[in-house]
């Protein structure tokens, strides 16, 4: 079942979103399987089976999970979770790591440091994470190095810190993709061998700070 | 256990999948086809859910190292153990260091195993399903490699001196009947189709793409037109979900699709029609039905009702075996 709040980033809308997540993740309602929040919508996975069997209802299984997302939606606000304290993360931008950096500069007509400069001076916002998992999508890069994606996506390493439209990412593991590389991250974004895999989470604010070739590669070993 | 003495196209271990962790992006993976896992589970006296071995043409060739009760189900690739025909849809004795092997692909694109008791693998975040882009879950993460090994979760209640076909099958006519034809509901953004393009999807056959894998099922046809411009804020998708490409290019998302995408979900195709596409092959027809949610529902609610029917035959069966110990 989704519920959407229309075809727009909006961190107010992102906030309520993740709050709900956080509502029904710890308040499931009966058949509940996973909640897929995104920029501006989110959406229940239910087991129609289980509900079907347990449940007496007189409607259809949807409707009956219709009703108990309602039900609680009134309740439920946004709260400022001082938890979320900004994560500070490395990025390397040597174009030695094989980044897109020159290109970026040629299609902005900005050098390379004055990239960089923007890149790592913005605060961003994590709306939310898919794609692959870990990746988190972050926003919003200033308008003078917003880029399409790539016409011809490639092979992405793990660690790869890019950008597309408004938005920034990290790639948490080797990858195809069509965002511009920016630079790399000696941080794993994704280890599955972590009781919490994701590095980073929905609703935290992100900054970075560029680390130099060296530094990255004693972090990386 | 068993043992892996040959390596196959795509042999992975998968059960229902894993949910609960999508708000992170780690994304389901899980079975293709749901309905042939949990007849082999069934058949095979499991719950329906249980881990299975999913496999692909050409398919791995198995010793089992010890007695087991074993089923097969989906795809029929020409199974054999030690020479004699293996039969999918019934319950197998097997005896130990026997050797199962696939011949030939005669229908169907996937086949699964299941063993009573099921199989020893340690689940991560609550699932042995085989996340192959993030190397986890499974065996290692990975497909099946030339001796890898398998472990039971018990012994066989039936030990076997010989390989014996039982003599009851599961009929699988329901799930699979009408091939070609698909059922599926308008999605978030059907309204971003053309006219045209809505009507062509409606009344033009698709056919099944050959780079079709367990991420997504492709659809070839007449090219399909957005009228909107706008691009879409990525969202949820889920199996079964029917993307628009940029290139006009539909697609269906099958079992290790991502947990988002920003594509033009124009439909999603309904759950109890997935086995089917699971096991529909690269040139098969494709025609699209469209059906309202409830029917969706009830004919998923329907085709689970017969398979706790068969379940509960299929385990009245076992016990009138006889167990050891």
């Amino acid at each position: 079942m989704l519920l959407s709040f229309g075809n727009v980033i909006n961190r107010e809308f992102n906030q309520e979103i993740i709050a709900i997540t956080k509502h029904f993740s710890t308040h499931p309602f009966f058949g509940l399987l996973d909640i897929v929040p995104a920029y501006s919508s989110i959406t229940f996975c239910f087991d129609p089976y289980a509900i079907h069997r347990s449940i007496h209802r007189t409607t259809t299984v949807f409707d009956w999970v219709r009703q108990q997302v309602a039900e609680h939606l009134p309740v439920i606000k946004p709260v400022a979770d001082h938890s979320n304290k900004r994560v500070e993360i490395p990025v390397c931008y040597s174009t030695e790591l094989n980044n897109d950096l020159l290109a970026i500069s040629s299609t902005t007509g900005l050098s390379a440091a004055e990239i960089v400069h923007l890149h790592s001076s913005g605060t961003y916002y994590v709306y939310m994470l898919g794609f692959l998992p870990g990746f988190a999508y972050m926003g919003e890069v200033v308008a003078t190095i917003e880029l399409p994606r790539k016409a011809n996506p490639g092979k992405v390493k793990a660690g790869s810190v890019a950008i597309a439209g408004k938005q920034t990412g990290i790639y948490p593991l080797d990858s195809f993709g069509g965002w511009n590389v920016l630079g790399h991250t000696p941080i794993k974004m994704f280890n599955s061998l972590n009781q919490d895999p994701c590095y980073l989470k929905a609703g935290q604010e992100v900054k970075f700070y560029e680390i130099g070739l060296p530094e990255y590669r004693q972090l990386t070993t | 256990m068993l043992h892996i003495i040959k390596s196959g196209l795509l042999d992975t271990l998968q059960d229902a999948g894993r949910f609960g962790f999508a708000s992170q992006g780690i994304n389901t993976n899980g079975v293709m086809d749901s309905y042939a896992m949990q007849v082999a589970n069934a058949l095979a006296g499991n719950d329906l859910g249980e881990a299975v071995i999913e496999m692909h043409f050409p398919a791995a060739a198995i010793r089992f190292e010890e007695t087991v009760l074993m089923a097969l189900s989906g795809a029929d690739f020409g199974a054999i153990i030690d020479d004699v025909a293996i039969p999918v849809n019934k319950p197998v004795q097997v005896p130990k260091n026997a050797v199962l092997s696939f011949t030939k692909k005669i229908s169907g694109s996937r086949v699964y195993l299941a063993v009573h008791g099921g199989f020893a693998v340690k689940p991560w975040l609550g699932s042995v399903s085989t996340n192959l882009v993030a190397a986890t879950g499974g065996v290692n993460g990975h497909p099946f490699l030339k001796d890898d090994t398998i472990p039971f979760i018990k012994k066989s209640p039936w030990p076997a001196e010989r390989l014996t076909v039982l003599p009851w099958k599961a009929d699988t006519t329901s799930a699979y009947m009408d091939a070609h034809y698909f059922y599926f509901i308008k999605g978030p953004e059907w309204d971003w189709l053309s006219p045209e393009s809505q009507h062509l999807l409606l009344q033009e056959p698709f056919s099944i793409g050959r780079q079709s894998d367990r991420m997504a099922i492709r659809l070839l046809g007449e090219k399909l037109v957005s009228v909107k411009n706008e691009e879409l804020v990525s969202g949820a998708v889920t199996t079964g979900t029917m993307q628009l490409l940029p290139s006009g290019e539909a697609l269906v998302l099958m079992a290790d699709h991502q947990t988002t995408g920003g594509y033009p979900r124009i439909g999603t195709i309904i759950t109890a029609h997935l086995p089917k596409l699971a096991q529909a092959e690269a040139g098969d027809y494709v025609h699209l039905l469209h059906v309202e949610l409830h029917t969706a529902e009830e004919l998923l609610l329907d085709l689970q009702d017969e398979l706790k029917i068969l379940q509960a035959a299929c385990r009245f069966k076992l016990d009138g075996l006889g167990r050891v110990g």
